[in-house]
């Protein structure tokens, strides 16, 4: 249970993160986060989109029907600026904690 | 995420809900062509291309399946879900959840009726926005060192009303009476007479027709109209002589010689300024008393304006006093002199319009009925609320094991807990549904006990309501879920390994039941005990010796008509009246069926010397008729000294008087009256009575009316007929006496035609009558401790049956090591007779505590009686151990082995 929850509030990071750099579609996204953390969509590329439709509901992300780069229909998503602001907050304190993490482990 | 999007949230996710179905299809097909499209362009085959993407996917459905999961929509569908495996549930049990729904309805429903009536009699009797801004004021006198409220006088009238700045609104009210002519006999019927915009300021809506317009005021003259005009009809009138038919808006009614037009009616609610004023008429302008006490009952009201305080409006009124007593110096005939001799100095006096609806005499009484039905119906929630505590714990226990099961088969807490929560919701649900119909038969039944003086009708206090139903879910939620949160991992394995029966309780609950048991027959015990002692106070109550054998005996008031008796003056009422009383007797006696025919003249107020004493006392002083048409014999009340009154007594300058055991007591105590002398002025000479007989004391309307010191002289020594006085005839029939009635009347119109509506009644049912209110609360109390002792008896049957149930292992291993029967027969009546002991105990303790408080309702019985505490704890302690009984001989015969080999 446990892990799982990590993973999850690692894998909304990563979307948010990887949206940031401009709006995307859903397997463009995937690609993005397979290249960034390989391991955190191994249990299937499918899990990304119950973690974009929470997101969404969250109002960090929101989306519209397009045309993709291949001209398919695809639906895009793109950060909101609660979204930016979310990020802005996860990123410090994720830092501030690896920061710790390090300390302590330098002390031991 | 922000909480109103929370809050919206599944109200937009049931909407859209198949919007996103199809879009969350068609993003994943998508997604998956696109995968295949990339495996076919990296050198796949078709098919293969599809399933690797799918494989990359993961499983679809269950993708679907958690995205679906996160939209709160699941929350509601498994709300749903919860709400009928709870219905199931309490198909299964219905006992159970009956008395659930019961309780809590009767909790909610009684609160709230309770609290309604409180608000809209005691609380806020005036509706319409600032109704707190209304208030009263007049004029007060001294009399006897006592204030008594005076009226108003024009001068004081026009200076209140100069001020303008502080006052919004203004209205009025005075007292009307005026008589209807009838085809038989005129009524006369109380009114009053009213400012146009009376209803207006008051914000008293019509129920049928309208109300005043400015237009609609008539003038007096004195205390009649000088001129025809409208009228609004109150309730009960309307219903009682116009039928209460519709079409009687626009008809006319006669009074007073006057035609008035009825133009609406009044809702049965507004009864101002009392429930006996029949009708409203508009008058302008007010008539305020000019010189004489012609109108002490005007009563003006005024609105204060936005702002303004009592006390800035009672400093103005201070300051007009001193005004006009400037104004008008002594020496002033018509004020100056009136208000210093007559009032004891000008005082004015201000209280809000509230006060009249929540001071005085029957503003009291209803708390004091209020209070003690509250208290009452308080205990009957205690009794049966303890009962519901004990069977929702015993069934939640039960329930362990399978709250236990649903957890290891993965049931989240949190579920489990949603699916109790929801059965508790249910139950306040059903209950407050019940309870909206218990709080209306209970206002109607508050209602009936109400004589206070209404605008507002009695509503149903929604925030009450809210805050029962608030409660009644709360506390549904401490029994429900407190032992289920003990379903967590750590007892999970504890209460499957040993079953259903285990005692996963422990002593700590049974010791709880324990309590409940005894808090339930403690509440018993007061309630019998209240019962018991309002039982006892009607029974004395019923048989105070009236004074008189009021067996087949009539009370005849009769009103002559005042214009004839004013006719005949001064000095020729005696022959009139004489000549009056004498073809009353003799019409009255001839009728069949009438044994005799006494009369009583009407009481009047004077001030006696008693020799030996220098102060005055006051006396009632009345005329009896001695000879034909002797009121004592008719009455038979008994002589206790001396002699009754005869012909022989007749005459100016006779001196006997006959006196009622009150005024011997009163003015000789303990010693004797016969012989004694007594001073009075009359008609400007001196005259001395003399004591000759002593009577008991009467009393015709009550039981517990106090009796006025009265002496008796006969009719014929008094020489003036007060108008509007009434005498009152007595007559004693042979058999039913109703029967008689219809030919009283028609005798009596015969002999003084255009006389008012003699008012006939049967002394034994105005006694009977009198002791209502008594009864009727007596008859509650003794149903509540009726219902208690059932309640609590089944209490105690239930949790002993349910101990001996429980411990059914237990008494099958002594049985087997050999405990006799009646040793178990004991430990289980031991325990019983236990809790009921201590209940009793507390119960004895807190009655007596409680019972002090019913003190006024009670008629010559203490609230610490002894008979009927005895009664009352031998009854419940007989029932407690019937109860006992059937669990015990239950255990008793508990086979050691079956007990042994099943759970």
């Amino acid at each position: 249970m446990k892990q799982l929850d990590l993973l999850q509030g690692t894998l909304d990071m990563l979307i948010l993160r990887v949206l940031s750099r401009g709006e995307m579609h859903g397997w463009g996204i995937a690609d993005r986060i397979q290249q960034l953390s390989g391991n955190v969509l191994s249990v299937g590329e499918g899990s990304l989109y119950p973690a974009l439709y929470r997101l969404q509901d969250q109002g960090l992300i929101e989306s519209e029907w397009g045309i993709s780069e291949n001209n398919r229909k695809a639906k895009y998503y793109q950060l909101t600026k609660s979204g930016r602001k979310h990020l802005e907050v996860e990123k410090d304190s994720w830092d501030r904690l690896t920061t710790a993490i390090a300390a302590v482990m330098r002390s031991a | 995420m922000s909480p109103i999007r929370k809050l919206v949230a599944p109200l937009r996710a049931l909407t859209r809900r198949r919007k996103f179905e199809a879009d969350m299809a068609e993003e994943i097909r998508l997604h998956l062509e696109e995968r295949a499209r990339q495996n076919i362009a990296g050198g796949m085959s078709a098919e293969e291309a599809r399933l690797a993407a799918l494989r990359r996917f993961g499983g679809v459905e269950q993708v679907k399946e958690i995205a679906r999961a996160q939209r709160s929509i699941v929350w509601l569908e498994q709300l749903l879900q919860d709400m009928r495996y709870a219905l199931r549930q309490f198909a299964k049990a219905p006992g159970f959840t009956a008395v659930i729904v019961l309780t809590l309805a009767l909790g909610i429903g009684s609160t709230t009726a309770v609290f309604s009536v409180v608000n809209t009699l005691i609380l806020n009797p005036l509706p319409g926005p600032a109704s707190n801004r209304l208030m009263q004021f007049g004029e007060r006198m001294l009399i006897r060192g006592k204030e008594h409220p005076a009226g108003l006088s024009r001068p004081t009238l026009q200076a209140v009303l100069g001020q303008s700045d502080l006052i919004a609104d203004f209205t009025w009210h005075d007292s009307a009476q005026l008589e209807r002519k009838g085809v038989d006999f005129a009524t006369l019927h109380f009114g009053a007479f009213v400012a146009p915009n009376f209803f207006t300021v008051l914000s008293g809506r019509p129920l049928l027709g309208r109300t005043f317009l400015p237009d609609d005021a008539v003038s007096l003259d004195g205390r009649t109209p000088t001129e025809d005009g409208v009228i609004v009809l109150n309730h009960s009138w309307w219903q009682s002589d116009f039928g209460g038919s519709r079409d009687v808006i626009g008809t006319t009614v006669e009074l007073g010689d006057r035609r008035f037009t009825i133009i609406g009616v009044m809702p049965a609610h507004f009864q101002y300024p009392h429930g006996g004023t029949h009708y409203w008429i508009p008058v302008h302008p007010p008539r305020p008393r000019p010189r004489t006490m012609e109108s002490p009952n005007l009563r003006p009201i005024v609105r204060l304006r936005e702002g303004v305080r009592a006390s800035q409006f009672q400093a103005m009124l201070d300051a007009i006093a001193q005004n006009l007593l400037r104004d008008y110096p002594a020496g002033d005939r018509y004020y100056g002199d009136l208000w210093r001799r007559g009032f004891g100095g000008l005082q004015l006096w201000s209280r809000p319009l509230r006060a009249e609806f929540q001071d005085g005499r029957e503003a009291e009484e209803l708390r004091r009925t209020l209070f003690a039905f509250g208290a009452a119906i308080a205990f009957v929630l205690v009794i049966v609320c303890a009962n519901v505590a004990n069977l929702t714990l015993a069934r939640t226990e039960r329930r362990q094991q399978e709250l236990a099961i649903r957890a290891a088969l993965g049931a989240g807490r949190a579920r489990l807990l949603r699916q109790l929560l929801t059965e508790n919701l249910l139950l306040a649900l059903l209950g407050g549904t019940a309870g909206l119909a218990v709080t209306f038969w209970a206002i109607r039944l508050l209602e009936s006990f109400n004589r206070v003086p209404r605008i507002r009708p009695i509503e149903l206090d929604v925030f009450v309501l809210g805050i029962a139903f608030t409660v009644s879910i709360l506390s549904g939620l401490a029994f429900g879920l407190a032992p289920a949160m003990r379903a967590g991992s750590a007892r999970i394995s504890e209460s499957l390994a040993h079953g259903g029966t285990a005692s996963t309780g422990g002593t700590r609950t049974s010791r709880f039941h324990g309590a409940l048991v005894i808090v339930q027959i403690a509440s018993t015990m007061v309630l019998l005990a209240g019962g018991g002692l309002m039982l006892r106070s009607v029974m004395q109550l019923l048989r105070v010796d009236p004074g008189f054998d009021p067996q087949n005996v009539l009370m005849v008031s009769v009103t002559p008509n005042y214009t004839q008796s004013r006719q005949t003056g001064r000095d020729n009422y005696r022959p009139w009246r004489d000549a009056f009383y004498r073809d009353v007797h003799e019409r009255l006696a001839a009728l069949p069926g009438v044994e005799a025919v006494g009369i009583l003249k009407a009481y009047t107020d004077r001030a006696f010397q008693i020799d030996e004493s220098a102060g005055d006392v006051r006396l009632h002083f009345a005329g009896c008729g001695v000879d034909a048409s002797d009121y004592f014999r008719t009455m038979r009340i008994a002589l206790l000294a001396g002699r009754y009154l005869d012909t022989g007594d007749i005459g100016d300058n006779n001196a006997a008087v006959l006196v009622n055991e009150s005024l011997a007591n009163l003015c000789w105590p303990g010693g004797e009256a016969i012989g004694k002398k007594m001073r009075t002025t009359w008609s400007g000479e001196q005259r001395i009575y003399e004591v000759v007989g002593v009577v008991a004391d009467v009393r015709p309307t009550r039981f517990d009316q106090a009796v006025h010191p009265t002496l008796y002289r006969p009719y014929q020594d008094f020489d003036w007929g007060l108008a509007g006085f009434t005498d009152e005839f007595v007559v004693r029939t042979q058999h039913a006496p109703a029967a008689v009635i219809p030919a009283i009347r028609r005798q009596l119109k015969a002999a003084a035609p255009g006389m008012r509506m003699p008012q006939i009644v049967v002394a034994r049912e105005v006694l009977f009558e009198s002791t209502r209110a008594q009864r009727t609360y007596r008859s509650y109390l003794v149903s509540f401790a009726g219902a208690g002792l059932v309640i609590s008896v089944l209490g105690v049957y239930g949790v002993l049956a349910y101990s001996v149930a429980r411990r059914q292992r237990e008494i099958g291993i002594r049985i087997a090591l050999g405990a006799a029967r009646h040793d178990v027969i004991t430990m289980v009546v031991g325990a019983g007779v236990r809790l009921i002991g201590l209940g009793i105990i507390a119960g004895i303790g807190g009655a007596y505590w409680l019972t002090g408080y019913l003190q006024k309702q009670l008629f010559e019985v203490s609230p610490g009686d002894p008979i009927v505490y005895v009664a009352a704890t031998s009854v419940l302690a007989a029932a407690g151990l019937l109860a006992c009984y059937f669990p015990a001989r239950r255990a008793a015969n508990v086979d050691p082995n079956v007990a042994l080999r099943y759970e």
